[in-house]
């Protein structure tokens, strides 16, 4: 099959398992070089640059705005009519160059899925001002199936398991835990995680500036009095030329006993004992992983109600976040009955959850587009 | 602009958590929902204004302004809208 793929450098497995099997893979310009440095025959499609990755986008007025979609959809739609694609699969449909994709390809005739994002509000469709464009999600579990539903959504999703979570059916923990220690010079301290999430103005909600980082800082500050826990702060991947100013919070904090990192999650996150965040994505990670964790948002609480007894302890008040940390690091009922829940959640979150979600996409992807053209003939 | 909101699109188990609590003197939704509602309508009717402008080679791409061509309509008092400003 001919495939057009706007995908994220972490969708590399994905996009490899594509080429793999002996699919043309087209993509734009923007990011064809993320995916040919490791190594994989991907071709170029002509496709303009994404409007709001324009330099000033943001800043822009709504009309200008709406000017730079329409000087980019010509290009995009003429490129998407004369590739003859069998199938356009984006990670998400939400900015304008992949939604001008999938407006086209659906005009077109040519079947079009999304590798949903998944996590617990953050860059996610689903929330009840936005929707999906494609005609099939291919969500991780009927965690996204729920989540939709609930605000309204009429997208068609399918549950398939996350690519990008296939990692965690087989990682080797305690080796993990060892290196973790080597690089921070400790030995039997207990080890936090704080996944650090960013903002973007999909909603009035997701536009709040304020990521708890202080709450966060200071928790860890009174827990080196209980049990002298190291903290391992993680930026999200989008701010990881923001470590140095990180680390100048943290200074500026008085914070001791921590270490600031752009390792993969899956070089960190296995060998903790406690995470925490800010309604990252990486809380899913962490009930896959059997990781103990605190989901906090002082101020957007409105789908903690949604995710209760998920496996994550969720925290919406500053006040609640100490003691919600301690009891998930050292309080032993609070951690069976966490475990006990993440027996379901791994399922809820990541379908079957058996490390074989890449293939599942794949096949989901060939047998969806195969009838399309089936039916059309 | 004035904007008649579909009650469909606000939730109050949403509403019952807002910090900015409810809103009863007008409806039983919060600021920030009733914010967020407005903000989708008034993208939804630019978009579908537009609709006739925004269309290519038999293909209307009016639904590619509806991610982020957005009027901020957060209510004033919001902590949030300072922050976003």
């Amino acid at each position: 099959m001919r495939l057009i793929v706007v995908a994220r450098s972490e969708n590399a497995g994905l996009v490899a398992e594509m080429c793999k099997r002996g699919h043309e893979v087209l993509m734009p310009d923007a990011i064809i070089g993320l995916f040919r440095q490791a190594g994989l025959p991907v071709q170029p499609i002509n496709m303009p640059q994404d409007p709001n990755a324009i330099p000033g986008y943001l800043g822009l007025t709504m009309e200008q705005k709406i000017q730079c979609i329409v000087s980019a959809a010509p290009q995009v739609i003429d490129a998407v009519t004369a590739s003859k694609a069998d199938a356009v699969v984006v990670w998400t449909d939400a900015p304008p160059l992949p939604r001008l994709m999938v407006l086209a390809a659906r005009a077109r005739g040519i079947p079009t899925f999304e590798i949903t994002h998944g996590s617990f509000n953050t860059y996610r469709q689903g929330h009840f001002e936005t929707e999906s464009y494609v005609d099939y999600v291919l969500a991780p579990g009927q965690e996204e199936v729920d989540f939709r539903a609930f605000y309204g959504s009429k997208a068609n999703v399918v549950v398939t398991g996350k690519p990008t979570l296939d990692w965690t059916t087989t990682v080797d923990k305690p080796l993990i835990r060892s290196q973790l220690c080597e690089q921070a010079g400790i030995t039997r301290r207990p080890i936090v995680m704080y996944g650090m999430t960013w903002r973007h103005p999909f909603s009035t909600w997701e536009r709040d500036k304020d990521l708890g980082e202080s709450e966060v800082f200071s928790a860890h500050k009174m827990l080196l009095n209980v049990c002298k826990p190291y903290l391992i702060i993680k930026p999200h991947p989008v701010m990881a030329n923001m470590a140095e100013r990180v680390r100048a919070m943290c200074d500026e904090a008085g914070m001791t006993d921590y270490a600031v990192s752009t390792m993969p999650v899956s070089s960190i996150l296995p060998g903790c004992d406690l995470l925490v965040s800010h309604n990252s994505s990486l809380l899913v990670e962490g009930i896959l992983c059997d990781i103990p964790s605190v989901c906090f948002s002082f101020r957007e609480w409105n789908d903690h109600r949604f995710h209760s007894g998920k496996g994550v302890e969720c925290i919406e008040k500053r006040e609640d976040l100490l003691a919600a940390m301690a009891r998930c690091l050292l309080d032993a009922p609070t951690k069976d009955r966490l475990a006990q829940e993440r027996v379901a959640a791994k399922h809820y979150f990541n379908g079957p959850n058996d490390g074989h979600a890449t293939e599942r996409v794949l096949n989901t992807i060939e047998k969806l587009a195969a009838s399309r053209v089936e039916a059309c003939a | 602009m004035s904007i008649d909101l579909d009650a469909s699109l606000l939730d109050p188990r949403i509403c019952a958590m807002c910090p900015l609590g409810p809103e009863p003197a007008t409806t039983r939704f919060c600021a920030r929902c009733m914010a967020d509602a407005a903000a989708i309508k008034a993208r939804t009717m630019l978009a579908d204004e537009l609709r006739p402008r925004l269309t290519y080679d038999g293909v209307c791409y009016a639904d590619a302004i509806k991610y982020d061509v957005l009027p901020n309509l957060l209510p004033k008092e919001d902590p949030a809208e300072e922050a976003c400003a």
